[in-house]
């Protein structure tokens, strides 16, 4: 058998398998080791990819050559944009998916792939010399070698699942976990923490009265993820709406001295934006009901994912509690709510790059770095996977700006600020929103994919073309609407008429003018692709602000550019206080920017820092 | 290598023959070219470096004479475009200048900041970059210190609820965006939420004025018609002849300023030329400077004597001043001297009697004006425009409302907005909103 490899991957989750892709279509020889096949791209959670920022997460992974959103696309039951009452920047895609099917599309993108080999083992330990990885040894005692491990081990490290009084050692679903590999990351030196997350019980389908719910369809029409798929059309699988009411919080109260989370057998920091329905019940208890959706899990199952009812608490109090929702007096449920604890990396230890600064070649992605959520795992992966095979191209990592893309901000804030809890992207998060909308991923990372050998022929000349198409339509735009025309379309939206005319861009600049009505009523516009003419519409109508923001990219970007070299003595220098002092001796940052983001740095501290940079170099 | 241009008064903030200011930056010339005018020059922008030019500033309600000189950029003190004006010497006036270049669209220097854009400019040697840490760390213990007593005292409670409003708002805005499914119905009160905070917040920005004496210092400007005795209360007050004192009407041409200090308190006293019709073009002009320096003090001391009724030039004069104090000078005329009201009260500068009760009265006519926040405002020019700062995004964010604009776009001014007022209490990690965000709502799934 073969023992060596250009890199290993160890998790075949949503980050290792965005890894091992990356690795393997840029040539890598790549080995991608898992504790179960049956488990590869397993949704352990909600049966859903996308919604409000993640979304965007999944059209950038796309932009860059990832595999999210193809597969995504493949095995949606509906699609929907969230958000679409609000402005471009902030509009959504959300997919219910199909778990099986994405399971299965997924094993087989990874089978096909060349450079590719998948083997069902444990990893236990890994292997370094002079603090540089040179590979894994499995629990079979066998050796795989290669100068880049990836670690990609999810939820699944030393984790333990929570039902009430009952605990189990075992992964999410009843999956195996993994043992001692986290020993060794710890006599690596590497800082291993303690986190947890929740996910609600699966319902049988039959079991429940739908006409007392509300029924949600996807939308009529819509682009789905992937750049390379086309507008579709469909509304899809239905979710449903209900409630939780007075009845189930009495229930879930009167047992609180049950749940694990309040009588301290779960020590795991959870996250506050995902709270099980008890967590919700004690922190809002002037809420009167609590919002439950109903969620299928594929087509051909009749498993229904509930969500918003996460619980930790015994099975039989979850029968209890579930059956005082209206329409689910009769639920049967098929597998019941878990909490799950697990070991994760504090993500202080990585750079931007993912590399950890500590061993060489040792990159790490998803859950490990403490974040939740398969796109903010999957984001990791892809980033992982190129930085790995630049490293191995002896080459520059690729570092995503905040100002380009959420797996920027994402990656910037887990390697500077750190967590405390499972990180989960949000648009708030990204403070040049309006720049970073999911219409545009491909126009600001489709360049990157490609210098990072990811992106193929047949995506880079479609995304040459519509750069083309762009360019056309903003020519079209800046074109004077015919004199009788324009009144007749005005009217038409209730819009006033402009005496001396106006010209396309103009009218579309109002509020109460979309891309999809200009297109519709003019001819000029018919070779247009609505994603180019929406594109074009939130440039115009954010256009103000996007100017506005531009200028603080501007200055962000200059302390961005300012690299920091790698061992620079942070402890000579007299004027840094020492709050700072250890703060930066602890992130290390790259640049001069990073340094101004990490809390307890001040604008003073930063002041300095330049001052000291400039001797540094000064004296060299 | 900097993107904004700063400016900043680079002598003494006291009396002296000239003051100088200073701005340095890519926009030190186009400002310059808005407010310097010169007969020699199109505009200071055709300026040749390094030589002097004698022009106007024009500020709203005055003009002043100054000297204008453009260093080229890399060949100045910070290696950037720097621009100097030499103005008279004078506190008013010089901070009249200094916010109008501002206004213009610098921002203003922090203490050491010139130097600091000098060593990173390459300007300097390597010996200076110690003692350049020093003044940096200096300036920021010194903000710590004032921002830790700010947050004892009213002012840092009053900003701290400004912010703690504005970032509820943010918080709550964010939750929308983020999770549409479950907060919906939370918005509907935003522009009236958005339009309290931008009242309230103007009304305690308008009540800054006052605060702004403590820190500078409380300015008072002697006013009266020639020869009832303000040169001699000067001297009085300053303990030291600092004015000419001389029986002729007139001798006091321009204006003469120092500073003392009282319980704490810092006076900056003005002694202005006798106020009285003339045509004689050096008086006039006199005149016309105690004119303004009455109308931008913060308090006026009037003067008059004491052993005669109020002559009608007096009363006019007195028409056109806001908040003022009489002063009776040589009461020692008097046989009997009456005793002081809440208004007026009778010195004897000649003599020394009586001249500490116009320091007691000055000190005490701002007291009352603490008051109202509690009588423990600290705070400065740095302060004061963060806060306009902050009021400005306010008013964006209320136009943007108006106008429709979408909230994800609001909300870029009304961060700016909550950045302003966290750099006045030292707190600007972003994270404080996503815990806003968690503590106030039930979100996520």
């Amino acid at each position: 058998m073969e023992k060596n490899f250009d890199a290993i991957v160890v998790g075949s989750g949503h980050a290792g398998v965005e890894s091992s892709l990356a690795l393997a279509r840029t040539g890598k020889k790549t080995l991608l080791l898992t504790l179960s096949l049956d488990s590869i791209s397993f949704m352990a959670c909600n049966p859903s990819i996308g919604g409000t920022a993640k979304g965007h997460l999944v059209r950038e992974i796309d932009a860059l050559g990832g595999q999210m959103g193809l597969s995504a696309d493949a095995a949606a039951l509906q699609l929907k944009t969230l958000n679409t009452g609000k402005g471009p920047a902030v509009h959504s895609l959300r997919g219910q998916e199909d778990k099986a099917l994405y399971h299965r599309i997924m094993k087989r993108e990874l089978e096909r792939c060349q450079n590719l080999t998948i083997i069902q083992s444990e990893a236990v330990e890994v292997l370094t010399q002079n603090n540089c990885v040179c590979g894994i040894k499995t629990s079979l005692n066998s050796s795989f070698f290669a100068p880049v491990v990836i670690l990609t081990t999810g939820v699944y490290l030393n984790s333990r699942i929570i039902i009430g009084e009952y605990t189990k050692d075992c992964g999410p679903n009843g999956f195996e976990n993994a043992k001692s590999l986290t020993s060794n990351l710890i006599d690596l030196g590497l800082p291993v923490r303690r986190f947890k997350t929740g996910t609600p019980a699966r319902v049988k389908k039959s079991s429940l009265d739908f006409s007392v719910m509300e029924i949600q369809y996807g939308d009529d029409i819509i682009y789905p993820f992937s750049f390379m798929h086309d507008c579709t059309e469909g509304k899809g699988i239905p979710c449903y709406l209900t409630y939780t009411n007075q009845k189930t919080h009495e229930i879930i109260l009167a047992n609180l001295k049950r749940s694990p989370l309040f009588n301290g057998t779960i020590s795991g920091t959870g996250p506050r934006y995902c709270p099980s329905i008890e967590d919700k019940v004690v922190r809002f208890s002037d809420k009167e009901r609590h919002q439950i959706f109903i969620e299928p899990e594929g087509m051909d199952t009749d498993e229904m994912y509930v969500q918003g009812m996460s619980s930790s608490l015994p099975f039989d109090v979850q029968e209890e509690m579930y059956r005082t929702v209206k329409g689910m007096e009769n639920v049967q449920i098929m597998r019941y709510a878990y909490a799950i604890e697990y070991d994760c990396l504090d993500p202080l230890c990585l750079k931007p790059s993912l590399e950890t600064k500590k061993i060489k070649g040792l990159f790490c992605a998803g859950q490990i770095n403490g974040s939740s959520g398969y796109e903010e795992a999957a984001g990791q992966g892809l980033i992982a996977g190129i930085n790995a095979s630049l490293y191995l191209s002896g080459k520059e990592p690729l570092i995503i700006g905040r100002d380009e893309g959420y797996i920027g901000v994402l990656i910037d804030d887990l390697v500077t600020k750190g967590t405390n809890e499972p990180y989960r992207m949000m648009t708030a998060r990204a403070e040049y929103r309006l720049h970073l909308r999911q219409e545009n991923a491909d126009i600001r990372l489709t360049e990157k994919g490609r210098d990072a050998g990811l992106v193929s022929d047949e995506r880079y000349s479609a995304f040459l073309k519509r750069k083309e198409e762009i360019e056309k339509c903003f020519s079209l735009l800046e074109k004077r609407v015919p004199q009788s025309d324009c009144k007749s379309f005005l009217e038409e939206c209730n819009e006033s008429v402009p005496i001396c005319g106006a010209t396309y861009s103009e009218i579309l600049k109002r509020k109460g003018i979309t891309a999809a009505k200009l297109k519709s009523h003019f001819n000029l516009f018919s070779d247009i692709s609505l994603r180019t003419m929406l594109y074009a519409e939130s440039e115009i109508k954010y256009s103000g602000y996007l100017i506005k923001q531009k200028a603080q990219i501007k200055e962000t970007l200059m302390l961005d550019k300012k690299k920091i070299p790698e061992n620079f003595d942070y402890e000579s220098i007299k004027g840094l206080r020492i709050e700072a002092r250890q703060k930066l001796c602890a992130v290390r940052p790259e640049t001069v920017g990073q340094a101004s983001r990490i809390s307890g740095v001040s604008p003073a501290d930063i002041n300095v820092l330049l001052v000291c940079l400039k001797e540094d170099k000064n004296k060299k | 290598m900097f993107d904004d241009t700063i400016a900043a008064i680079s002598t003494p903030l006291a009396a002296g023959a000239i003051s100088v200011i200073r701005i340095s930056g890519n926009k030190a010339l186009s400002i310059a070219d808005k407010i310097f005018k010169c007969d020699k020059l199109k505009a200071p922008s055709d300026a040749e470096p390094e030589k002097m030019y004698l022009g106007k500033i024009s500020v709203p309600n005055f003009t002043e004479r100054c000297f204008f000189v453009y260093f080229k950029a890399p060949k100045s003190y910070t290696g950037e475009d720097l621009v100097e004006f030499q103005c008279h010497g004078g506190v008013k006036i010089t901070e009249k200048v200094l916010e109008e270049i501002l206004k213009r669209g610098a921002v203003l220097s922090g203490k050491g900041e010139f130097t600091r854009r000098a060593f990173i400019n390459g300007k300097l040697s390597l010996s200076d970059a110690e003692n350049l840490i020093e003044m940096i760390n200096a300036e920021s213990d010194c903000a710590l210190i004032s921002a830790s007593r700010l947050l004892y005292g009213n002012f840092g409670k009053e900003i701290k609820d400004f912010f703690n409003a504005v970032t509820d708002l943010i918080a709550e805005s964010e939750a929308v965006l983020d999770y549409p499914d479950e907060t919906e119905d939370l918005l509907a009160e935003f522009p009236s939420r958005l339009e309290t905070i931008y009242k309230r917040l103007k009304f305690f920005a308008d009540g800054i004025k006052i605060s702004k004496a403590v820190k500078n210092g409380i300015t008072v400007a002697i006013i009266g018609i020639p020869n009832v005795g303000k040169s001699s209360l000067l001297n009085a007050l300053l303990n030291k002849d600092r004015a000419i004192v001389s029986d002729k009407a007139g001798t006091t041409r321009d204006v003469v300023e120092d500073s003392f200090e009282y319980d704490g308190f810092k006076i900056n006293i003005l002694d202005t030329a006798g106020i009285r019709k003339s045509t004689d073009e050096i008086e006039m002009l006199g005149t016309e400077k105690a004119k303004f320096e009455a109308e931008n003090a913060d308090l006026v001391l009037f003067v008059t004597e004491a052993d005669r009724e109020l002559f009608e030039e007096e009363k006019e004069l007195l028409k056109n001043l806001n908040s003022y104090i009489t002063v009776k000078n040589k009461s020692d005329k008097l046989k009997k001297i009456p005793d002081n009201t809440d208004k007026v009260i009778y010195v004897s500068s000649k003599y020394n009697k009586n001249i500490n009760a116009v320091s007691e009265k000055i000190v005490s006519f701002f007291r009352q004006g603490f008051k109202e926040f509690g009588g423990e405002i600290v705070t400065s020019l740095r302060h004061a425009e963060l806060i306009k700062e902050s009021l400005n995004r306010l008013k964006d964010c209320i136009d943007g409302a108006k106008e429709g604009q979408p909230l994800e776009c609001i909300l870029i001014d009304l961060k700016e907005s909550r950045r302003a007022l966290g750099k006045i209490i030292g707190d600007t990690a972003d994270e404080g909103i996503i815990d806003a965000i968690f503590s106030k709502f039930c979100l996520g799934k």
